[in-house]
Parts: C-alpha cells; structure tokens; sequence
C-alpha cells in the first residue's frame, strides 16, 4: 500500500498546530527538559561533591583505575546513569503529545471527521505518529545537547577525565531513546482504543515509564550498572517490540469502534 | 438520472439495539433527499454507513457508483459528510481547519486558498476566518463545518442534522445556505433530520424512518396533495341531515354548526354523493374545501402505524 505524502504532511501539520498551542502539553515539556537536562545534574554534581560517601557502591563496575570514590561516583552518575534518566526526555514528551493527540480526538470529539478525510488506516496511524515522534526525538536530543554541555562546561574539567560521548552513550541518544520513544507512542495508540478520555490513557501509559524507572532506581541504588553491551541487547529487545507492537497498532486500530465510543 | 447514492437491505445491530432493519433506497443525482425521523431512527448509523465509518452486518450501500465497503478511500473522496457534532478543532482558527482539509484533499495551495477565500465570504466568516473556532457562536461554528463540508468539491453531502442545537433564526440562515449551496454547487445532497419544516423546504423527496425501517418514501408536494378531510361549511346543520350521513355509513365529524369534516378515500365518488344528501336533506351549502395533508400529517400517521 502506498503511503500518500499529501496525507501524512496535512495530518502532521494539523496536529503541530494544534498540540504546540496547548499549554497543557508545552509546559510540562519544557520545564521536564530544563529539569532533566540542566538543573538534576548540576544538583547531583553538588551533592556527590557535598557528601560522596552516601553514592552507591560502584566500584566492582568501574574501571580499575579509579581509587578515588569521589571521582568514582561522578564517572559513574554522569557517564552511565543520567544519560539512561535523559531518556525519560522524549519518552514523557511523547506520552504528552500522544494521549492528547489519540484520547484527546476521542474526547474533543474530532475523530469523526478525522476518519473522513480520505486516509488509510496506516496513513492515519503512521502521520498520527510522525507528528508525536519527530518533535519528541527533537526535544530529547536538545535535552541531551544541554546536558553535554553541562558534562563538558562542568563536569569533565572538575575532573580531569573525558567521559562523553562515547559509543554507549551515541546509541542511547540515536537508537535505544527513538526506539523507546516510538514504543511508547505505539502503546498509547492500544492504550487510547480502549481508553475513553485523556485522564485515563495517561494512567494506562503510565505503565511504559515503569522499565526506565527500575533500570534508574537498580543503577543509582549500585546493584548493576548498565554497560555497551546490556545498551545494545536493550536496544535490539526495543526495536523487536517496536516491530511487534506497530503490526498490533495496526491489527487494533478500528474505525468503527472509535466512532461508537464517542457516544460513551 | 443517475443513481448517487443506492442502500439495499442494509441491516446493522449494535448488541441488543437493532439500528437498521433492512434499509433500502436510492438517491438521484443533484437531488436533495431528506431522511426524517426522530432521534434513534438510524439516521446516524445510515450515514455513518455510507461514509464507510462503520460496517454494516448485512447489504449493500454504494455511493458515487463506488462500493462503500470495498473502496472507503475513493468513497470519502468524493462525499462531504457533516457530522452530528460539528468536530472542528477549537484551538485552531478557522482558516486553519479549512486549509487541513485542503491539504488532506490534496487541492493545490493556490486553489484552496482562492476557494476558502470564496466559501468564507458565501458564508459569511471572511470576518472571523482568522479566530480560533474555540471563540465561534453556535452558528458560526455549523457555518465552518458546511464549507469544510464542500471545500473540496464533493459530489455527494451527507449532511447529519445541519440545523440541529441552532437557534430559529441561525437554522433558518443555514437551511438558506444549504439551498443556496445546492444550487451553486451542483451537488447532491443526504439530509438527515428531525425536522419536518425543514425537509418539507429543502428536499425533493423524503423518506421518513423509524426504529431502523423506511416507512415510506416520496416528494413532499406528491404526499402533501394527499387529502386529510373534506371542509363542508353549512348555513346550517340539522339532525336530520347527521342522520341520513350516518345511515350511508359515511364517516365524519361536526365542528360547530356550520361544519362538517368529511373523511374521504375517494374524491371525486364520495364527495358529490355526500353533497346530494345534504342537499336532499335540505342543505344551504357556503363552501366545499378538501384540506389536504401536511407533511407532518403523513409523519405521524406513518410512525403511529408502526
């Protein structure tokens, strides 16, 4: 089935106009960036340096050179934990702009005349998408950029050491976020078929923050520190579910259903 | 006449609620067909249909020659379909709907911009075109939604009740507008809705539904010409006169002294039959007026016999 440009470009700038003058969206978004990116790891930078004895127990994980726990626990928060809780950037941008862009038809009721524009059921699904993925990637990279420069600014001469990027960090920003980032919009698309509003398809999604959440709270409590290699068995896991969940999106998606549940 | 929209047999439940029972009709190009019938008839779930947004469980259902369950996309290209809610985007301004559409339709800039320029102006929201349509009245916001309707030339309007939640004098303005457009646009049009005024104005031929069946079908000048009662006025009434009606089993009712409402099936029979008793009887006859049916009238009886 051909995908028709036209389509994709008219649904696209549709919902950039729309989402981009709710400030119900745009708020949360710019203040979760500046948090994530510039004010947690400059807090974090002050704490380590304030009381190093409280970071968790790196060292078995650590490259053997490091003797000293002070630098030892800024390697370890700056080089494998925020980067992994930078994700969080365009993942929670993308339920933002997702459990608007799907519940948030349903509710407001324009889905109807949404599904009479003449689209294909792929185009609807694929343009909705687009429209929540490129500007969810743009604002988790723009985070990223903050914090790099954070790392380089203030970090990195504090130390002494080089630490990003490096090729861990390079597939994190440029595969596993967009991969997660595209999961995440793809379990909103199943979440909204059966949600009835925006309040419950955000309680539903929820459920997608959970893995990076336990993977924070295992790293920052010591247990294990995610490597090169977990990064790329994560991804590959990632992408996989990816595959799986858009031909599911797709088998879900019924037109009919979700004209009916507008009278709900 | 080229048929534009054809329905057979088209059956659809929801759980318990048999919405369409066996649904058949065909509607001629460039006219505008009124489908009347009151709330939970199946007017919605007709036109939801024929837009391909539901399926039916049973029939078939063809529009622009286009098999509506086979070909949804080439359907939706060439309908415009007015939903019950009008489903504008209220953050955008009203200019901003039109040109999604426009793009979604794939109308070159140029033309669409010509064209919303044109609707806008037909309808009375060049003003306002810049707005966001969360700041629209009512009826402003019906008007957006009918030039989102035909913004892109369709050849067929399903239009779900145009008029319905607008104030008297904003429906009349719309109804005006759908006539108006009808004529300029060269369209054909599916006009649902519950009003019997309005479909009595605006259409060429009715069809009037109810618990998901057609009851009947035609134009409203046809069924009005239909006679309801005979208006016999006399100088005046006497018991002889009843008497000799009753004993030819001639029905009818007194009004006053002077009137006589005659029930008839024949005309031209039993109309003179019955002036020649009134008049053997001694009658002074003043006038002799068939009321003919109204379009309400034949509504009525037609859902009170279901």
């Amino acid at each position: 089935m051909i995908l028709r440009k036209h389509i994709l470009e008219a649904i696209i700038w549709k919902e950039w106009k729309d989402s981009f003058r709710n400030k119900r969206i745009i708020a949360p978004v710019i203040l979760l960036t500046i948090l994530f990116a510039l004010v947690f790891p400059l807090l974090f930078f002050q704490v380590i340096l304030l009381s190093p004895e409280e970071i968790p127990p790196f060292a078995g994980q650590l490259p053997e050179n490091f003797d000293n726990i002070l630098l030892m626990a800024i390697f370890g928060m700056f080089k494998y934990i925020l980067p992994m809780f930078l994700l969080l950037i365009p993942i929670i941008t993308a339920m933002s702009l997702a459990t608007y862009s799907f519940a948030g038809e349903k509710e407001s009721k324009t889905i109807e005349s949404l599904l009479l524009i003449p689209a294909t059921d792929r185009e609807l699904l694929l343009a909705k998408s687009l429209a929540i993925f490129i500007p969810a990637i743009i604002i988790g990279w723009l985070g990223n950029f903050v914090y790099l420069l954070v790392v380089k600014i203030v970090i990195e001469p504090a130390i002494s050491i080089w630490m990003l990027p490096d090729l861990q960090y390079v597939i994190e920003v440029f595969l596993l976020g967009p991969l997660m980032t595209f999961l995440t919009i793809e379990v909103i698309v199943l979440v909204s078929s059966i949600a009835s509003g925006i309040r419950e398809a955000e309680q539903y999604s929820g459920i997608v923050l959970m893995p990076i959440i336990i993977m924070f709270t295992i790293q920052i409590s010591g247990i294990f520190i995610l490597g090169l290699l977990e990064v790329v068995l994560l991804t590959a896991i990632t992408g996989l579910l990816d595959a799986l969940l858009l031909k599911i999106s797709e088998l879900v998606f019924n037109r009919e259903k979700l004209v009916l549940r507008l009278e709900k | 006449m080229i048929k534009m929209i054809r329905a057979e047999n088209l059956k659809k439940k929801f759980r318990e609620v048999q919405a369409l029972n066996g649904i058949s009709f065909e509607v001629k190009e460039g006219e505008i067909f009124g489908y009347l019938g009151p709330n939970g008839a199946g007017k919605t779930t007709t036109i939801r249909i024929l837009s391909a947004l539901i399926r039916p469980d049973f029939g078939y259902a063809e529009v622009c020659g286009i098999n509506v369950q086979e070909n949804p996309t080439a359907v939706l290209e060439n309908i415009g379909v007015l939903p019950e809610n009008n489903a504008l985007y209220e953050r955008l301004t009203g200019r901003e709907n039109l040109i999604f559409f426009a793009k979604a339709y794939n109308i070159p800039r140029e033309e669409a911009n010509r064209r919303i320029n044109e609707l806008l102006k037909f309808f009375g929201l060049k003003d306002r075109a810049d707005d966001p349509v969360g700041k629209y009245s009512k009826g402003m916001k019906q008007r957006l939604a009918l030039i989102r309707t035909v913004l892109h030339r369709p050849k067929v309007l399903l239009l779900d009740e145009p008029t319905s939640g607008l104030s008297p004098e904003i429906a009349i303005r719309v109804r005006d507008l759908i006539k108006k457009l009808a004529e300029k646009e060269d369209v054909t049009i599916f006009l649902s809705t519950h009003n019997l005024d309005e479909a009595e104005r605006l259409c060429d031929r009715v069809a009037v539904i109810f618990s998901g069946k057609i009851l009947l079908i035609g134009s409203p000048s046809a069924m009005e010409k239909e006679i309801k009662h005979v208006i016999i006025r006399l100088r005046k009434i006497s018991e002889p006169m009843i008497n000799a009606l009753k004993e030819k089993a001639i029905k009818f009712h007194i009004s006053g002294e002077q009137t006589i409402l005659l029930e008839v099936k024949n005309y031209s029979k039993e109309v003179p039959e019955v002036i020649k008793i009134l008049v053997l009887e001694g009658a002074e006859i003043l006038s002799v007026e068939p009321e003919r049916k109204s379009l309400w009238d034949i509504y009525m009886e037609a859902i009170r016999g279901e």
